[in-house]
């Protein structure tokens, strides 16, 4: 429907979403009324608050188990506005796929957070710790085995045929995605709306974020969540791509000087507002880059004197 | 070398060395380098003096760290848990100016119930008793005398009377027992208790008069506290011409050992040294309900004046003279109001990284333009006020100062305009940014011994729960603070400094209180060596009242009174570690980086609970296996 593509892209459009709870009024749905109470509440004078607080809670109470009828039972929904799910998360299953696709039916899901199976997790770390292990040994330039998944690793594949591109925040923190899973992930971005990525834990690496990075759908993105990936300079470089990026978190990967020199010679160095690093990610020289940097912004770089 | 310089700097205090001997002690010290070897209520300290630490302090040794604590010399064997720190001057601010060594322990377990007898009245307000007082409490008195606490400062000029002050509660408690029984009715009305803080006074035959003063009340008005009678208490006797002259009252020729002399503080007061020995007294004052005192704000900013001077001295000597001056001008006024004082006044112009301000101690300048918010000069104030340590240096030895003398202050605005354009000298800081969230915690992650190479500490949850524990104890110090030094950055909490008309509030003590949080480890490490330090943050823990705040004539004009009493003023800087989570698979407990080991135990109180460690265990483990051995 275009009112509710035009609300995804503009969720604070608060005459749109008036008009549109004329439309849920119409069908019957509660969610028209929870609208227009919520919209009121902050015009209310603050004596009369509570009664009006009072009545959406009743509401919310009395409709909310049929809000989720459209999603998978599987689904959890982790954040809402007027009713209608936002945010939700997935855990990765075999039936990933079906499970993601239909949650991306709801018209209203731009946020989707897709976790592992705790269970498998447990099962899989001494595969998947091994496959790391020898991966570092013979180097991160051999060729990858397209043809099955590696061992340990989540079969990324599974999600071939999604369409990613109405999602402004993917968070796959802690999945072991890999290399070549980052670089299939890539191709399911068929629109630039992302704005947050959360790949944290993920052991993408520099060939991973390269791949991803050169995706020019991903261009706008503003938060990028990267901490033990095993990046060294090279993925941090790979990150230029990424003017618009003011949120940044690179820590627990050994980036050295080079990397704090190529984080200062980024296009978004300068616009930073948030930037997570240790010491120990950079090294002495690195501090000392980033202590004296002229283009970061003076309040991160008075954060680097005092460590 | 630095245990013969820490030595010989006693040996020398007790005066009997050559000129020529101690000339080249002097030149040593100067010669002398040392990092600081511990850190004492936020001043650096060393256990010997050198170029930079020269002021000594007597302080408890227990609240130097104690793996360092050792190396302090004990000088005074009466007093043994009285350890000498040395200090850099230039770093002390008005609380650390003064060292009031406490003596309480000198006169614990001692029975001291005292008695004033055989009362004489001299002159109106001027009375002398005998204390009597037992034979064990006599002797830790006459002790006093013999604690080798009378240390000259190393730049001294020269060498009259001695003295330093001491606290002991316990003392002053058996006075006032003695006092409030002895004073006649007419001065005895309102009497509420002696004051603890006394100064132990000794002049040998020969040394200079104790010159003409009146000491100087002491006022604290939100106790409803001040002082009428100073009391003296000759611990030796002796006579001298005369041994004390109260200008207009009396002179006492001859004074008997523990006489007790009281007299109103109106007196303007002289003391000769003893012809025939050695005269040691001690001088303290009766405090009263302060119910019909008058307030003059004015007298404040005077004695404001006079504190800020003296302490500036240490930068500009020429100084010291303007202070002495404003000194004695409080001291009259309080009795006989505000007379003439110094024709001129001093100012002080200062310039840091490119600021100007103009200060007399008590009124600050500085330029009104759209670079300089008003908060950013309340945080340059207090941080010059307070002598703040940005890095490794003091504000004040930052700054560029110039004493100039003037009629009023009318020079001023276009004497700042005629500087070269101010500069903002501050940032901002996103606080919350030295707090990332913790990682989620892995169940297959198990210790660093059954992990074989594998462990990651950043998914532990042991070591989540002490690193979400260390965030707690850091943001609690860390976010209520208005103002933060990052290395030799100043960092200002807008939020922290709320503008209210004319009026600047510095919100700082109120600190956020903390959130506390609450498997198998089999393994030489302990989780506590996972969570390590990430930064070193400074932070100002100010109580002051609100800055008066003006603007005209294109300058800023803001007016502090921190010595009116009626506000509690407090500052402390403390150094506060960031905690994060290493990422090394095996943290070596030989070389332990733990954020624990960082954490200033004094910082630990209840606004700011920090669980006990168990890094110290294995030291102790260490030590008893150490004992059993030999």
């Amino acid at each position: 429907m275009a009112i509710e593509e035009a609300l995804r892209a503009h969720p604070d459009d608060l005459t749109a979403w008036h008009a549109y709870s004329d439309r849920l009024l119409e069908r019957g749905d509660a969610r028209g009324t929870l609208i227009r109470l919520e919209q009121r509440l902050p015009r209310t004078r603050p004596a009369d608050r509570p009664a009006l607080e009072r009545e959406i809670a009743d509401l919310v109470a009395e409709h909310e188990d049929r809000w989720d009828d459209g999603l998978p039972g599987a689904a959890r929904v982790r954040s809402r506005r007027y009713g209608f799910a936002t945010e939700v998360a997935v855990t990765w299953s075999d039936d990933v796929r079906e499970v993601v696709e239909q949650v991306l039916r709801a018209p209203f899901v731009t946020t989707l957070r897709l976790t592992s199976n705790a269970a498998d997790d447990d099962d899989d770390d001494e595969e998947w710790e091994e496959d790391w292990d020898e991966e570092d040994e013979d180097g991160w330039d051999l060729a990858v085995d397209r043809g099955a998944p590696r061992p340990g690793r989540l079969d990324v594949r599974a999600l071939a045929g999604l369409d990613l591109g109405r999602l402004t925040e993917l968070d796959l923190s802690y999945l072991s995605v890999g290399f070549d899973g980052a670089e299939f992930l890539a191709g399911l971005f068929v629109s630039d709306r992302l704005r947050a990525l959360d790949l944290r834990y993920c052991r993408v690496a520099d060939t991973g974020l390269a791949a991803l990075t050169a995706r020019p759908q991903l261009a706008g993105l503003r938060r990028l969540h990267l901490q033990r990936n095993r990046l060294t300079a090279d993925g941090v470089r790979s990150l230029h791509r990424l003017a618009e990026l003011t949120e940044l978190d690179l820590r627990y990967n050994d980036l050295g000087e080079a990397g704090a020199r190529a984080l200062l010679a980024a296009p978004f160095a300068g616009s930073l507002t948030r930037l997570w690093l240790y010491d120990s990610d950079v090294g002495e020289d690195g501090v000392r880059e980033l202590a004296q940097a002229a283009n970061l912004p003076p309040g991160l770089r008075s954060m680097w004197r005092c460590v | 070398m630095s245990i013969e310089l820490r030595d010989r700097f006693f040996v020398l205090s007790a005066g009997d060395a050559s000129a020529e001997e101690v000339a080249r002690y002097r030149a040593e010290v100067d010669a002398a380098d040392a990092a600081p070897a511990a850190t004492v209520d936020g001043l650096d300290v060393c256990w010997h003096p050198t170029a930079r630490f020269k002021a000594v302090r007597f302080i408890d040794a227990e609240l130097i760290d104690e793996r360092v604590r050792e190396l302090f010399a004990r000088p005074s064997a009466q007093a043994p848990y009285l350890a000498a720190v040395f200090a850099d001057p230039h770093e002390l601010s008005f609380r650390t100016f003064e060292n009031i060594v406490p003596l309480d322990r000198l006169f614990e377990s001692v029975p001291l119930e005292m008695e004033l007898d055989g009362a004489t009245e001299h002159a109106e307000g001027v009375l002398s008793y005998t204390l009597r007082l037992p034979e064990q409490a006599r002797d830790r008195l006459a002790r006093l005398d013999a604690l080798g606490l009378y240390v000259p400062p190393l730049n001294a000029a020269s060498r009259g009377g001695e003295r330093f002050i001491f606290h002991s509660a316990l003392l002053a408690e058996a006075l006032t027992a003695a006092v409030a029984d002895a004073l006649p009715p007419s001065v005895a009305e309102g009497f509420s208790h002696v004051n603890p803080v006394f100064r132990c006074n000794a002049f040998e035959p020969g040394d200079a008069n104790f010159h003409l003063h009146r000491d100087t009340p002491y006022y604290d008005a939100a106790r409803g506290h001040i002082s009428r009678y100073t009391l003296l208490l000759y611990v030796t006797g002796g006579t001298g011409s005369p041994a004390l002259d109260l200008a207009g009252g009396a002179a006492l020729a001859e004074i008997g050992p523990f006489t007790c002399v009281i007299f109103d503080q109106r007196y303007e007061h002289e003391g000769a040294p003893y012809r025939d020995g050695r005269k040691v007294f001690l001088r303290t004052e009766l405090v009263f309900a302060a119910g019909e005192v008058t307030e003059q704000p004015e007298i404040g900013a005077l004695f404001s004046k006079a504190c800020y001077l003296t302490g500036e001295s240490v930068f500009a000597p020429e100084l010291a003279r303007h202070a002495d001056a404003y000194y004695n001008q409080v001291a009259a006024a309080h009795w006989s109001g505000l007379g003439d004082g110094p024709a001129r006044e001093t100012f002080v112009h200062k310039e840091f990284r490119g600021l100007h301000f103009v200060t007399n101690g008590y009124d600050f300048w500085f330029p009104a333009t759209d670079a300089l918010p008003a908060a950013e000069c309340a945080a340059v104030t207090l941080l010059d006020y307070f002598n703040c340590k940005l890095g490794d240096t003091p504000f004040r030895a930052l700054c560029r100062t110039e004493v100039i003398e003037a009629d009023d202050a009318a020079w001023i605005p276009d004497f700042l305009r005629d500087q070269h354009p101010t500069l903002s000298v501050t940032t901002q800081v996103d606080k919350s940014a030295f707090f990332p969230d913790p990682e989620r915690p892995d169940g297959a992650n198990c210790c660093p011994f059954h992990s074989s190479g594998r462990f990651d500490p950043t998914r532990f949850d042991d070591v989540i729960k002490l690193y979400e524990d260390a965030q707690s104890f850091a943001k609690a110090h860390i976010l209520p603070a208005p103002i933060l030094m990052l290395g030799e950055d100043v960092a200002l909490d807008p939020d922290r400094f709320v503008i209210d008309g004319d009026l600047i509030h510095v919100l700082g003590k109120h600190a956020l209180t903390p959130v506390n949080f609450a498997a198998c480890w089999n393994d030489e490490s302990i989780p506590e060596d996972y969570v390590v330090t990430a930064a070193r943050v400074g932070v100002q823990q100010l109580l002051v009242p609100p800055i008066i705040h003006h603007e005209s004539n294109g300058c800023r004009h803001l007016s502090f009174d921190f010595f009116r009493n009626s506000w509690m003023v407090d500052h402390r800087q403390a150094t506060i570690p960031v905690p994060r989570i290493t990422e090394l698979m095996w943290a070596d407990p030989d070389d332990s980086h733990a954020w624990r080991r960082d954490v200033d135990d004094s910082l630990i109180d209840a606004e700011h609970p920090l669980e006990s460690s168990d890094l110290w265990d294995d030291e102790d483990d260490d030590w008893d296996d150490d004992e059993e051995d030999s």
